[in-house]
């Protein structure tokens, strides 16, 4: 089939009632997640995944996904209005949002955030429509010693890019690697650090881990401090950006969405750097820097559109290669797997429906959300005041039980529960969990890989050198590992931090 | 969200409901209450897929509902775990494959004697094994293979999707019965196998039928040998283990299972129920669809194959070096 006609069966399959419900009920969750502190993208995903349980994997796949772009849109709504990000991905957003929204400016503020992520949204989506299949096709030619380079290269990038400090990153990603050996060994089958319980046979469960670092942690931190649930007073007005705003966004926007894009491609990015990228970007390129801070508005414009744009190159190397870039493509990994669909090079030739109805579902649910966002921005706004005291209970229950249906398993709530207790201590002391569980994902892909290549080549190191595609991907990963010595280099990293802000 | 709370209310009025009926059950008025099935694999599988199909036709031919509970982990040893401590009054089944009642015995340390502990009560389907090779290998038939394998032992490698998996013993029964050895590599499931295979990184595969298929349809791989009587629809031209004179008749089954303890009449009655849903329409398209082979086997005639089956199991997986217990 050609490729007219492969989006127009994707199309086709988002126009049955049934996942067009589900794109929009996708989009709305993800937007409730994205406005509501306590709960982001990856938690909400996790918890949702066990009522996909029933739908076809098409269906299961979109909604999922649609959690995951719509909490991007959703994020934004409380950075401007109330100076509390919603998700990770908009921390930048507070830095200018909230000053227009100070000055009276939150409507631009609103729009532009609105416009900007749909715009660099279905800019990514035509970028993961062109490069996600030529690059399965060529993915026959991976095969383990590529896989393995391909996993040296992502957990090096993973900690280049990490914000904050870099030895905490490392030592987060260490612990992932140990948690990930948990587990039936995969050659012989002996017991690794299983303690005699067989539930652990089969490692520690993806879900339970995650909603324990992302949601019990998170909400446990939030009841220790004392959020001011103060929300701007007053009607909000002129949504629509003016000419003159639109002259200051649009080339934000453009360059947002290609950083975003090609960040997101990259294991361990994701939408929360590119949106710190793209805000250093701006402020370097612009003629007035000081002005940022202040309330800029092409300080929500890139960010905000490269957030989005992270989403959308986040899915290429899931659906052609079968490796998660971040902890929401590691969580939809596991969801295609339980789905009995096989993330990877084969994909897009086995369930052409999936990948293309999917891919289908983002252009329409990226118009769903600019609806959800601007005109009824409204509720959302009276969504802010629910009191912390019955949305915190809310959650947590809602968590324990949805570690519980994940797998029918009661010792996958006491792994939520420990790791959340975990999550909580190291978040206090701002460590990052986004390395553990990109580490925890990627451990046991490149030990396979790397005991698999050595039976091929009956135990000589030298097959990852001397085949090519190998070679040239750990040529560059040592490259890449030696490049901070550089001064300039190191330099130029010391733009990313997160702790700057605080 | 709904759906969970829904779920949870659901499951509380099932559980109050079945506290009050538990008290007294006489096996003539039986099934009084709905009946669980097990499987040893996540939800979504096709083990899980194949448990909901039976669910699905059951109320044709049974007066209560089934419900289907997926019970994956510790090479199946927790969905047994759980029919082991269920009351032997068949209202507990288990939906069992060959890796968790067959193989995993020999290899962990399981609390339960299989013989003593279940009774299989009828197969439903069954995946058949077949041994594949990349399109641009040298070997055009298996006697190619065996020769070339006879040359130079544990050179040639083969992929499978684990160590432990069926599709492996089945091709390391094969290798033992035409005196060769290949070297095993391993991956996480039998489609990365299979693409490992058609990418030209590892020569030979052992699969089941359907996920060889795909990459037989596109020319990347080329079968050899199909483990069955008889010759597999797929691949007509493709020969069988039992047309080359190896006794190598093994196909994944999926075979329900009870309580040892459990009333034969009751047995009877749920082994009356598999067969008419076995050879039920629906049932067989949703298997067709699932890249199985629908087809009813008596609990009699699997009981007797079964102890064949793990006889040779047992001396395989002692040989290749898997087994714990020596």
């Amino acid at each position: 089939m050609d490729f007219y006609s492969l989006i127009f069966q994707g199309f086709s399959i988002v126009f049955q009632p049934i996942n067009l419900f589900l794109c929009f009920f996708g989009c709305l969750m993800g937007t409730l997640v994205g406005v509501l502190p306590g709960l982001g993208p990856t938690a909400a995903i996790a918890l949702l995944l066990p009522t996909t349980f029933h739908f076809t994997p098409v269906s299961a796949i979109i909604t999922l996904c649609g959690i995951y772009y719509g909490a991007m849109y959703g994020g934004s709504t409380t950075s401007i209005l109330v100076n509390i990000p919603g998700e990770a991905a908009s921390v930048v957003t507070t830095l200018d949002g909230y000053k227009m929204a100070q000055d009276g400016r939150a409507g631009p503020a609103l729009g532009i955030a609105a416009f900007g992520s749909y715009i660099a949204g279905t800019l990514s989506i035509v970028g993961l429509m062109f490069l996600a299949p030529p690059l399965a096709r060529a993915a026959l030619a991976f095969g383990p010693p590529e896989y393995f380079s391909l996993m040296c290269l992502g957990l090096t990038i993973l900690i280049y890019l990490a914000s904050g400090s870099m030895i905490k990153a490392l030592m987060m990603a260490a612990l992932g690697l140990i948690i990930g050996c948990i587990g039936a060994d995969m050659l012989t089958n002996v017991h690794r650090f299983t303690l005699g319980i067989p539930e652990l046979m089969d490692g520690v469960g993806l879900i339970p881990l995650v909603m324990g670092l992302f949601g019990i942690s998170e909400v446990l931190l939030n009841i220790e401090v004392q959020v001011k649930q103060e929300i701007l007073k007053g009607k909000i007005k002129n949504l629509l950006p003016n000419l003159q705003e639109w002259k200051h966004s649009a080339k934000p926007i453009l360059r947002g969405s290609l950083l975003g894009f090609f960040l997101g491609i990259l294991p361990g990015a994701g939408p929360a750097i590119s949106s710190f990228v793209s805000y250093a970007v701006e402020k370097r390129v612009s003629r007035h820097p000081g002005k940022f801070g202040q309330g800029a508005i092409e300080g929500v414009a890139g960010p905000e559109s490269a957030n989005n744009a992270a989403t959308g190159g986040s899915f290429i190397p899931l659906f052609s290669l079968g490796i998660p870039s971040n902890s929401v493509m590691a969580i939809l990994l596991g969801a295609l797997m339980i789905h009995g669909v096989i993330p990877g090079p084969s994909l897009m030739q086995q369930n052409p429906d999936l990948f293309w109805g999917v891919v289908a579902s983002m252009y329409v649910g990226n118009i769903m959300l600019l609806v959800l966002n601007l005109p009824l921005i409204g509720l959302w706004v009276k969504l802010l005041r629910v009191p912390y005291a019955i949305l915190f209970p809310l959650i947590l229950l809602f968590c324990l039980i949805g570690a519980y249906t994940a797998s029918n398993k009661i010792v996958d709530v006491y792994i939520m529960i420990f790791f959340g207790l975990m999550g909580y201590l190291l978040r206090k002391y701002r460590y990052e969990a986004a390395p553990l569980i990109l580490a925890f994902v990627l451990g046991p892909m490149l030990e396979d890989a790397l005991r698999q290549s050595l039976i091929i080549s009956e135990g000589s190191p030298m097959i990852f050198f001397t085949r090519p595609i190998s070679g040239t991907i750990l040529v560059f990963t040592i490259l890449l590992l030696l490049s901070p010595m550089l001064p300039k280099i190191r330099e130029r990293r010391q733009v990313l931090p997160l702790d700057k802000k605080n | 969200m709904k759906e969970i709370i829904k779920m949870l209310v659901l499951s509380l009025l099932l559980f109050g409901f079945s506290a009050v009926i538990l008290a007294a059950e006489e096996p003539d008025k039986y099934p009084s209450r709905p009946v669980t099935l097990t499987g040893a694999f996540a939800a979504g599988g096709s083990t899980d897929l194949t448990c909901r199909a039976i669910a699905s036709v059951a109320p044709k031919y049974f007066s209560q509902p089934i419900i289907t509970m997926p019970k994956p982990g510790g090479a199946g040893l927790v969905a047994l775990q759980n029919l082991a401590s269920a009351k032997p009054d068949g209202y507990t089944y288990h939906l069992g494959r060959p890796s968790e009642m067959s193989i995993a015995p020999f290899i962990e340390k399981v609390p339960f004697d299989m013989e003593k502990d279940f009774i299989p009560v009828g197969q439903v389907a069954q995946d058949r094994i077949v041994f594949s090779v990349y399109t641009n290998s040298p070997w055009k038939t298996i006697e190619e293979l065996i020769g070339a394998a006879r040359k130079e032992p544990e050179k040639i490698k083969f992929a499978c999707s684990s160590p432990t998996a069926t599709t492996r013993l089945g091709l390391e029964k094969f290798c033992y019965e035409a005196g060769i050895k290949l070297a095993c590599v391993p991956f996480k499931g039998g489609t990365p196998a299979a693409i490992a295979v058609a990418g030209g990184h590892i020569p030979v595969l052992t699969s089941t039928v359907s996920e060889a298929l795909p990459h037989v349809q596109r020319g990347d791989l080329r079968v050899l040998l199909t483990c069955a009587d008889q010759r597999a629809k797929e691949y007509p031209d493709v020969p069988t283990a039992k047309e080359k004179g190896f006794e190598v008749n093994f196909g994944i089954w999926c075979t329900v299972f009870a309580r040892k303890e459990t009333p034969p009449v009751i047995l009877g009655k749920f082994e009356e129920l598999l067969k008419k849903a076995a050879e039920d329409k629906e049932f067989v398209a949703a298997m067709t669809k699932l890249g199985s082979e629908p087809g009813f086997v008596s609990a009699k005639d699997f009981a007797e194959y079964w102890v064949k089956e793990r006889r040779w199991i047992g001396d395989i997986v002692r040989q290749v070096g898997l087994s714990k217990t020596p």
